[in-house]
């Protein structure tokens, strides 16, 4: 039975300028079935997926950044194949054909998981948390303690935040620090709302100051965003080919907040 | 095209101007994405992107299911499916049957169909669409 699926779904094309194309019993992530590209050379063959790999990850929103595009030369390595010019490939022997075709189909479908796009926004939201973390660490006055994931307990609930700036001086205001990653933004500018405001009634978190930062905010709606700017001290939007500049922004804001404070 | 034709993935943005059921006025980030080594059709995709999902597009596969469940194989536009809020699901189209196209006849196909207007100059990679 399981044989009988195998051969039904094994399909080859007949050879042409491109080589012969060959798809697999193998699905991808997305749904896709899995085609091989066979190009017969002198005396030997070169198995590739013609691009089609990077191609379809693109026209799904993967970035494509030099971290998506070494995971993918890792998981092509793994199955002994290179990731050369966009294309996932391996020169091979004859004798070698069956093993590299399996080979490059299963690299391609591996690859895909990518497209989970939980996994896309956690990997996101982790860069992003280490860079603030490095960024609020050169920051940090002598008066101000870092505190990483910190939960806070107001009137009505309990909340969670990326980094508690605590300062032991009047000099400088406490301030939360909140990643707001870019799936369902309207949920999630809610959610701050709701912690923001339940923060402010609460006596011992009334007078922290907050700094909301956006991730991909080319994916956020206009009214999720106003949430988000009319509850947040300071926001900083970034869009998903801006995160590298996190470093830079969140020093910037952790000081324009500090010295509001001082004119109070 | 300079760019395409080396292989080179491409995308480019424009800001689109709509109202949504409230009749708020939104502005959101559209973005055109095309990527594939013109040598392989395969690997051929024009994509357009709303809030980073694929709202309409084109492509090329060997074996497909459509959207009614039927088996096809080749071309295909990628179909917006307001329940599920994807352009997943795909159907089989007939424009580029008329022989082989080129990569960039694929293109200008694609872009024709999607109603997104092409630069005149030679060099789509470096100008605005829309």
């Amino acid at each position: 039975m399981v044989e009988a699926h195998l051969t039904e779904n094994l399909r080859a094309s007949g050879r042409d300028l491109q080589g012969c194309t060959i798809t697999l019993p193998i699905k991808t992530v997305d749904g896709r079935w899995v085609s091989v590209i066979v190009e017969e050379k002198f005396d030997y063959y070169l198995v590739h997926d013609g691009g089609q790999t990077d191609s379809e990850l693109f026209s799904q929103g993967l970035k494509m950044s030099d971290a998506d595009e070494h995971f993918n030369a890792a998981i092509a390595s793994k199955y002994h194949l290179t990731l050369q010019d966009k294309m996932i490939q391996k020169a091979c022997r004859r004798d070698d054909l069956s093993e590299t075709i399996m080979a490059v189909a299963e690299s391609s479908a591996v690859m895909t998981a990518q497209l989970v796009s939980s996994r896309l926004v956690e990997v996101e939201a982790q860069e992003v948390h280490s860079k603030v973390s490095e960024a609020l660490r050169l920051w940090r006055p002598d008066d101000v303690e870092i505190e990483q994931n910190v939960e806070v307990t107001g009137g009505l609930s309990t909340h969670r935040v990326d980094f508690v700036a605590k300062s032991s001086a009047s000099a400088h205001r406490t301030a939360t620090i909140k990643i707001l990653p870019p799936s369902r933004p309207r949920d999630r500018a809610e959610r701050y709302g709701f912690m923001q405001l339940d923060m402010r009634q609460t006596p011992e978190f009334k007078d922290w100051a907050s700094l909301a930062v956006v991730l991909g905010v080319e994916t956020w709606t206009e009214p999720a965003l106003q949430i988000v700017n009319r509850l947040a001290d300071k926001t900083i939007e970034l869009r998903s080919d801006q995160e590298g500049e996190v470093e830079a922004r969140v020093p910037k804001a952790m000081t324009a907040l500090a010295r509001a404070e001082l004119r109070l | 095209m300079k760019k395409i034709e080396q292989g080179e993935r491409v995308e480019l943005q424009a800001v689109h101007e709509m109202a949504d059921k409230n009749g708020e006025t939104l502005k959101p980030r559209i973005r055109l994405r095309i990527s594939g080594k013109p040598k392989f059709r395969a690997g051929w995709h024009v994509s357009l992107l709303l809030y980073n999902k694929r709202i309409d597009g084109f492509g090329y596969d060997e074996r497909f299911t459509d959207l009614d469940g039927v088996e096809q194989s080749g071309w295909h536009r990628h179909i917006w499916n307001e329940k599920t809020q994807d352009a997943e699901g795909k159907i089989s189209v007939s424009l580029f049957d008329k022989g082989d196209p080129s990569f960039r006849d694929f293109l200008i196909w694609s872009l024709k169909e999607m109603n997104v207007s092409c630069p005149r100059d030679d060099d789509y990679a470096n100008e605005t669409l829309f």
